[in-house]
């Protein structure tokens, strides 16, 4: 496990420094519900566009728990998940092959499968990390912003929150495997996280486009709106399931291929 | 097996580029040997492929009389490699850096590689990203040298080391040879490994050129010659050499007007009998042998590759 631990430490600052603003987030947003809430709210909501309101994430009531999803989970909390996972992701091989250090690494008696599934492993666990700020910072706000969310409730969103970050990382990583290339992998880990993104959106807005949304990772991950009504085992494994074939791409692009150059 | 390395019609192709071309290559156990050529002559290619960091196109190889792919960590825990390109960016710092690598080889010591370290005058403290190209390149040899390899794999290894650290590398190397272990090395220069390396092949556009000792090599290589004489004495000594065997080059340089004497200058390969014989006559003045110049003995091999490759004018690789 020399190699997943040796990722681990060459990104201890990284992941301070996304935790730091992934709690900012919820400690800047989460308390100004109560200031927010009410009939003012309500009266400014229902004058919005149905579909603008959409595009933040805010379908449901708005009330603690929907503000509480909006803010973090519907916009930057996840957002800047994404952003960590899939920088992660792209340096975990393709920035090693580009500096040079992979091939050196790969001179020792190591595996190229096991490398590329211990920097998964990695990934896996640094994403957990800033799930978990995010998860407790919302159990820690709930009483004092009367947000109302359980925290079992908070657990479910957040895992799920977890597993839609890593899979953009894990996208991110195997993209590097098959190319080599850090800017591909970066590429690819966005584009794939934005055109999800998309097929939600549009999904849940254009009569007849409801298939697109239910393709989504974001509708697998939030469709149950998990922050409400607990963990749904279904989006789940299908986020866990894709993450493996990620991994499992990863593993099979870095074996058939020349590194370097 | 005696063999360190055996290539036999060993290919590589990188898209329509022949990076190596049908290489046939015996490295003995115990063995320093040199790959000497300029930049895009295969070197590194073929370094890549005896570690299984990039495949054949065509042909096979053993490496401890292992194939590399089907062999993976087994062998490579047999090996020990520096890249020829070491962009180091950690934020690590060497101590933390040879550790990791030490625990990924296994068995490798501390007091291993803090001993090569103090030689090499490395600073195991100082961030790996911070460190001069100097001082990284360090790091890549102390993190080869410290690995219990039967088989040594250096790329470019006295790139970026100033004279003093080239020198602890050339002991570094005559002590892995003296414990029995095979070193490959490459460089663009052969004065860079002339003193440890036994054998040497020279590569030109993935092809292998020659494969001589250096012994063999010094023999054949050119010497600069500077002969001086009287003006008036000039056609006569000009007559002479001209007719000798192996001088080549022969030149008058510009010299200050109304200077009483001329200088000759030429390149002459071969014994120096002859050339001892033909001067004996001659009155010169002054006259210079150097040493014979390694260097110029593998530029005139490339020259000589080129001609029947290029059909006319230069630089037409393909």
């Amino acid at each position: 496990m020399i190699l997943f631990t040796r990722f681990l430490r060459e990104n201890r600052r990284s992941v301070i420094g996304w935790g730091v603003a992934s709690a900012s987030v919820c400690f800047l947003y989460l308390p100004f519900y109560p200031s927010m809430g009410g009939p003012e709210l309500e009266q400014l909501m229902s004058r919005m566009p149905s579909a603008m309101l959409a595009v933040f994430g805010l379908s449901g009531p708005l009330d603690g728990v929907g503000f509480t999803h909006a803010t973090i989970f519907g916009l930057l909390g996840t957002l800047l998940l994404i952003l960590a996972a899939v920088g992660w992701g792209a340096r975990a091989v393709a920035g090693d092959e580009e500096s040079g250090a992979l091939e050196l690494t790969l001179s020792y008696p190591v595996t190229r499968a096991q490398v590329a599934l211990q920097r998964a492993l990695a990934m896996l666990v640094l994403t957990s990390v800033l799930a978990l700020v995010v998860a407790l910072s919302i159990v820690a706000l709930s009483g004092p912003a009367q947000l109302n969310v359980a925290p079992v409730n908070a657990l479910a969103a957040s895992t799920a929150f977890w597993l839609l970050g890593l899979l953009f990382g894990l996208v991110a990583l195997a993209a590097g495997c098959l190319s080599g290339r850090k800017g591909a992998a970066t590429g690819a880990g966005a584009v794939a996280a934005v055109a999800a993104y998309l097929a939600q959106t549009l999904g849940n807005q254009v009569s007849g486009l409801e298939w697109l949304a239910r393709l989504s990772p974001f509708e697998w991950a939030f469709g149950s709106e998990p922050l409400r009504f607990g963990f749904s085992a279904g989006g789940l494994g299908l986020l866990a399931a894709l993450c493996a074939l990620c991994v499992v791409a990863a593993v099979w692009g870095l074996q058939r291929r020349d590194v370097g150059n | 097996m005696s063999l360190a390395i055996e290539t036999v019609g060993l290919g590589k192709r990188f898209g329509s580029t022949e990076a190596l071309v049908d290489l046939d290559l015996q490295v003995e156990t115990g063995e320093v040997f040199g790959l000497i050529g300029p930049n895009g002559a295969g070197k590194t290619t073929t370094m890549r492929l005896l570690l299984d960091v990039i495949r054949p196109t065509s042909g096979r190889l053993a490496v401890l009389g292992l194939e590399p792919r089907s062999n993976g960590p087994r062998l490579r825990e047999r090996l020990a490699f520096l890249p020829g390109e070491l962009r180091l960016t950690s934020r690590a710092t060497g101590r933390e850096l040879l550790d990791f690598y030490a625990r990924l080889q296994g068995g490798v010591t501390k007091r291993a590689y803090e001993a090569l370290a103090e030689r090499l005058g490395l600073d195991l403290v100082a961030r790996v990203g911070t460190l001069s190209k100097g001082n990284k390149q360090k790091l890549g040899l102390v993190q080869a040298f410290m690995r219990p390899a039967e088989l040594l794999i250096l790329d470019e290894p006295t790139s970026g080391l100033d004279p003093v650290m080239q020198r602890v590398f050339l002991e570094l190397v005559q002590g892995a040879q003296a414990d029995g272990r095979t070193v490959l090395l490459s460089s663009h220069v052969l004065s860079e490994i002339q003193q440890v390396a036994g054998r040497v092949a020279i590569l030109r556009h993935g092809r292998l050129a020659k494969l001589e000792s250096v012994a063999a090599l010094r023999a054949g290589a050119p010497r600069r010659v500077r002969l001086n004489a009287r003006r008036e004495d000039l056609a006569r000594v000009r007559g002479v050499l001209e007719a000798l065997p192996g001088l080549t080059g022969l030149a008058l340089q510009p010299s200050h007007e109304g200077a009483a004497e001329g200088e000759l200058v030429a390149r002459y390969a071969g014994a120096p009998g002859p050339f001892l014989e033909a001067v004996r006559q001659l009155p010169l003045t002054d006259l210079v042998l150097a040493e014979p110049d390694l260097e110029e003995a593998v530029m005139t091999l490339y020259a000589e590759g080129d001609r029947p490759v290029v059909g006319g004018g230069n630089g037409g690789e393909r």
